[in-house]
């Protein structure tokens, strides 16, 4: 066998044989296995989207009718103010002007509504409670805990003095980092700041959906307003912040 | 010959759950399982007289969707390698907590996985996280067993390398195969 891996060698049902059995394709042979298969089956499929047939004819149109548009190749000798993306981009960004306050209004993609974060710093090799506010320097590292009653995973991210967004947890992924909901913990690792100067707004968004939703939701205040408006985010459920300074 | 709404409608009842538990063990987002069922669907539409000559329908939708699933996970992995992280930024094993490094042992099973081609993919998601026998997965994908075996094998060989590199704790694959998928 394998060191690394466990195959099935046929004396136990494949995932496919549980689902071939639970949609009558195979006689049902009932088992422990067919068992905890089936409840997982009811368990996700609260989740299933209700049959819409409107929405598949035209997802199976789409594919067949849709071929992939070539694209033109510019057109030489059009002064810029006839160009055919002007119309469009200025509407784009009186849009966006108009509605980003509404879009960070609306995000409530999460359960909870009393998370926090809390950060250790450490000091000539001790670690110390880390303070909001307090002003650090380049090296420190800080290792963050957290507080999250019902949720079960986090981005954190951060947004520094030169407005560079970076991703902490997950390492890598579109996916959230899974989390312990419940007591304090503390997550693994620690993060070693860099010399950007200024302020460094750390953001913990739980239940986020995707790394991608947390990302928008963050770069979305900090274009409106700042390092204030992504600290304004712990209004919002699910989510908490902590400022740091960092001295140059 | 065209499907009707009635006979879609059962087939989605039927094997719509079972499908969307699929999609949503190797996607993780109930959203872009919804889309990965309704895509299987519309495939089911297209194909309707290919798919009805299926003696196993199910087994034609398990790869349709696994397809599908499968190429999401790639851009997903195109997408993040465009996006900064600051991976490097996080160091030890932190000062108030010991921890496992669990995830930076998932970070390297989906870096080893993100590598393979698209069939080595399917095959090693068919074996470890359908635990289907070889003769199983290879009817699945549709190659011979002594071809599944070869792709296997290049596989395990660079699982190995990284054991043998230190990357990836010896018997964590098969774990973490699981919890990513």
């Amino acid at each position: 066998m394998n060191p690394l891996f466990h195959e099935n060698d046929g004396s136990r049902p494949s995932r496919l044989d549980l689902a071939r059995q639970l949609t009558a394709e195979l006689p049902r042979e009932d088992s422990e296995f067919l068992a905890a298969f089936e409840a997982e089956i009811a368990e996700s499929a609260k989740a299933l989207e209700p049959f819409d047939w409107e929405i598949l004819t035209s997802a199976a149109e789409r594919t067949v009718e849709e071929p992939r548009v070539e694209q033109e190749a510019p057109r030489e000798g059009a002064p810029w103010w006839k160009a055919w993306w002007l119309v469009p981009a200025l509407m784009a960004c009186l849009l966006l002007i108009l509605v980003v306050p509404g879009v960070i209004d609306q995000y409530a993609g999460v359960k909870g509504d009393q998370v926090d974060i809390d950060f250790m710093v450490l000091v000539d090799g001790e670690p110390r409670p880390g303070l909001d506010g307090a002003t650090l320097a380049e090296g420190d590292r800080l290792q963050f805990s957290y507080y999250a009653p019902g949720l079960s995973d986090v981005v954190l991210l951060s947004i520094d003095g030169e407005g560079t967004l970076s991703i902490y947890y997950p390492a890598s992924g579109d996916l959230p980092h899974a989390v312990t909901p419940g007591e304090r913990h503390f997550l693994e690792g620690s993060i070693r700041l860099d010399g950007a100067a200024g302020p460094e707004v750390f953001v913990a968004v739980f239940g986020a959906g995707s790394v991608a939703e947390a990302v928008e939701l963050v770069e979305e205040a900090y274009a409106a307003g700042s390092h204030e408006a992504v600290q304004a985010l712990e209004d919002q459920p699910g989510v908490a912040t902590i400022r740091i300074e960092k001295s140059p | 010959m065209q499907a009707t709404e009635a006979e879609i409608r059962e087939l989605y009842e039927r094997y719509g759950p079972v499908l969307f538990h699929r999609c949503r063990q190797i996607l993780r987002n109930d959203e872009d399982a919804n889309d990965a069922v309704q895509e299987t669907f519309a495939k089911v539409l297209r194909k309707w007289d290919e798919f009805r000559g299926q003696s196993s329908p199910l087994t034609w939708m398990y790869r349709i969707s696994t397809n599908h699933c499968l190429n999401q996970v790639r851009n997903r992995t195109g997408r993040e390698q465009k996006r900064v992280q600051h991976k490097d930024a996080i160091v030890g094993e932190g000062f108030t907590r010991p921890d496992t490094g669990r995830w930076e042992t998932a970070d390297t099973v989906r870096t080893l996985l993100a590598d393979c081609d698209d069939e080595t993919r399917l095959i090693v998601t068919c074996l470890f996280y359908d635990d289907m026998t070889r003769e199983e997965t290879a009817r699945l994908v549709g190659i011979s067993v002594p071809t599944l075996r070869k792709r296997l094998n290049a596989f395990l060989d660079k699982a190995r390398k990284r054991v043998e590199d230190g990357g990836l704790p010896a018997g964590a694959l098969a774990l973490l195969l699981v919890v990513l998928l």
